[in-house]
């Protein structure tokens, strides 16, 4: 029974042009910002700036940098923000989510389907820079780095890197979907999780900082921190600066922990409120 | 098994102080259409909702196939097909990829959705959005889509909304075919000429409290109605009050209706006092008038 109402929510979630809008538009950005770091190269290609460019655009640097960009250190939060709280939104309105609550599907298997799918629709959005911006970068590397050498790729980093960006996803797709079913609508999800990605996030860090420590440590701990510490340690960044682990206040282990307490408490709350609530016209 | 398909047991519901549904107590028996009347806020789509496990009851208990249906156990529900407001489907997918979709939620053979859409009369406009269907359409839909997984129980808010006449009879003869084929119908409708038509049992809300039930006949009872077309109605109407026997006298324009004596009667009274009548019709009293009187 839970496959089926997996395979219904996919069918449901994925029929949506949203998705493919977000999907798109992910991708052009990863081939812009190619194409702009070409451009815009130093003439001076042995320059020190030149050179991380180059090694930034071209396999297989480009590789490890490129699901950055689909992940919350990138633009993946805000994508992930508008695609869910727009398909979660809406149930609502269309009333599905009642049809099939009144099918005898229980209120806890439908929310936990709904987060699956929209994991599946992060990891694609993830997964989509990488393709696109991978295979441009591709036909890069000869051009600017010489033959490509395929022993050089780490195809299992690759994997923890796209891995590592959709986790940190995580709590965006749960925080928006508690906005989505405790205001039952699409505009609050997608601009309250807008204005605490782009005001709280940006802000609170900040003003924490200015009050000095221990509370600069704090917003250290919000998703957006944790998310540039486990997007910006691996074993590429690792081997271009040896001394990155310490640039940051905590482990990747740590902040995967963190994601995941924030993913569980928004996700959580959503629960508690859907079991909660009334569902009528 | 028991015959008793739906249960209700002092069933409450509560929005703050007001008290929208007040212990209702329901019994709806296997193979028999249920009508569910009561005017517009009696109380009928929040006893629905808290049915179909939409809703929490304040107090009480709701039984379907004798497992208790609250929205935290909604077992049960999956042997029951419903159609509550607008129908719940996806307005950018075709009604057909509707169907297709609930299929594959509930594990059903595709070929299914070919026969439900024959049965509300909706292969046609299969292929269409379903956003871009007119209500009527909707409704048709709504009841394939109730029907999709062979539902025991029918659960059914004002399914011929929007239909046109046509439309209407064509649901009231597919809510009776159903019966037949042992599929109980729990039909809630303002439309008392529908009920009548197809219920085997009604129960009556007023402002969230069952009023009456019982057989449509059982609430017909034995109540007759004399109308007679008469010069000045309301004379005539001081004058019928007279008679003992008479239980209720209403003057209504061109005529006067009297309840609770035989025709003869009304004649005999108003010639007596030099209002003959010009026209007498005798008949017994619908649903309708059943209705006004339970609510008003």
């Amino acid at each position: 029974m839970y496959l089926n109402l997996l395979a219904a929510e996919r069918t449901k979630v994925f029929k949506r042009s949203i998705v493919w809008v977000i999907l798109a538009s992910v991708a052009a950005i990863a081939l812009i910002g190619n194409i702009a770091q070409v451009l815009t190269l130093p003439a001076n290609r042995t320059s020190p700036e030149a050179i991380a460019t180059i090694q930034q655009i071209t396999w297989p640097d480009a590789l490890a940098v490129l699901p950055r960009l689909g992940s919350a250190a990138g633009m993946g939060a805000l994508l992930a923000i508008i695609l869910v709280g727009t398909v979660a939104g809406q149930e609502y309105r269309w009333r599905s989510l009642h049809l099939w609550l009144s099918e005898g599907f229980s209120r806890r298997s439908l929310l936990a389907t709904k987060f699956a799918i929209l994991i599946l629709a992060a990891f694609l959005i993830v997964l989509t820079p990488l393709l696109v911006g991978g295979v441009h970068s591709l036909f890069l590397t000869p051009q600017f780095s010489g033959p490509l050498d395929l022993s050089q790729i780490d195809a299992l980093q690759v994997v923890w890197n796209v891995l590592r960006g959709v986790y940190s996803l995580f709590p965006y797709i749960a925080l928006t979907l508690l906005l989505a079913v405790a205001t039952r609508s699409t505009v609050v999800p997608v601009a309250g999780g807008m204005a605490y990605l782009l005001i709280v996030e940006a802000l609170v860090p900040q003003i924490l900082t200015m009050l000095g420590e221990p509370w600069a440590r704090i917003g250290m701990y919000l998703p957006q921190g944790l998310a540039n510490v486990l997007t910006s340690i691996n074993r590429t960044t690792a081997s271009l600066d040896p001394q990155i682990l310490g640039q940051f206040p905590y482990s990747p282990a740590v902040a995967a922990a963190g994601i995941g307490a924030w993913t569980v408490l928004y996700l959580g709350l959503a629960l508690w409120i859907f079991r909660r609530q009334d569902l009528s016209d | 098994m028991s015959d008793i398909i739906l249960e209700t047991e002092n069933l409450s519901k509560a929005y703050g102080h007001f008290l929208a549904v007040d212990q209702v107590n329901l019994k709806v028996r296997r193979g028999e259409v249920f009508g569910f009347l009561g005017p517009n806020g009696a109380g009928k789509t929040t006893t629905i909702a808290v049915l179909l496990g939409l809703m929490h009851a304040t107090a009480g208990k709701v039984k379907i196939f004798a497992q208790e249906v609250a929205p935290g156990r909604t077992q049960a529900l999956r042997k029951v097909g419903s159609l509550v407001g607008d129908p719940g489907l996806i307005p950018h997918l075709s009604g057909r990829a509707n169907l297709h979709l609930l299929a594959k939620l509930n594990g059903i053979e595709a070929e299914r959705v070919a026969e439900v859409l024959e049965t509300v009369d909706m292969a046609q406009a299969a292929d269409r959005k379903f956003g871009s269907y007119s209500m009527g359409m909707k409704q048709r839909l709504g009841l394939a889509a109730a029907l999709l997984h062979r539902p025991e129980l029918l659960i059914l808010d004002e399914p011929t909304n929007g239909l046109d006449p046509a439309g209407m009879r064509e649901i009231r003869e597919l809510l009776r075919k159903l019966a037949e084929q042992d599929i109980t119908v729990f039909l809630s409708s303002h439309l008392l000429h529908e009920v009548e038509q197809v219920c085997d049992r009604v129960a009556v809300l007023k402002e969230g409290r069952i009023v009456a039930e019982g057989t449509v006949s059982e609430l017909l009872g034995n109540q007759k109605m004399v109308k007679a077309w008469v010069r000045d109605p309301n004379e005539a109407a001081e004058v019928l009050r007279s008679i003992p026997q008479v239980t209720n006298v209403s003057p209504n324009g061109v005529y006067v209706e009297i309840e609770g004596v035989p025709s003869e009667r009304v004649i005999e009274c108003l010639v007596q006092n030099g209002m003959t009548p010009s026209e007498v019709l005798y008949r017994k009293s619908d649903l309708e008038h059943i209705f006004l009187e339970l609510t008003q």
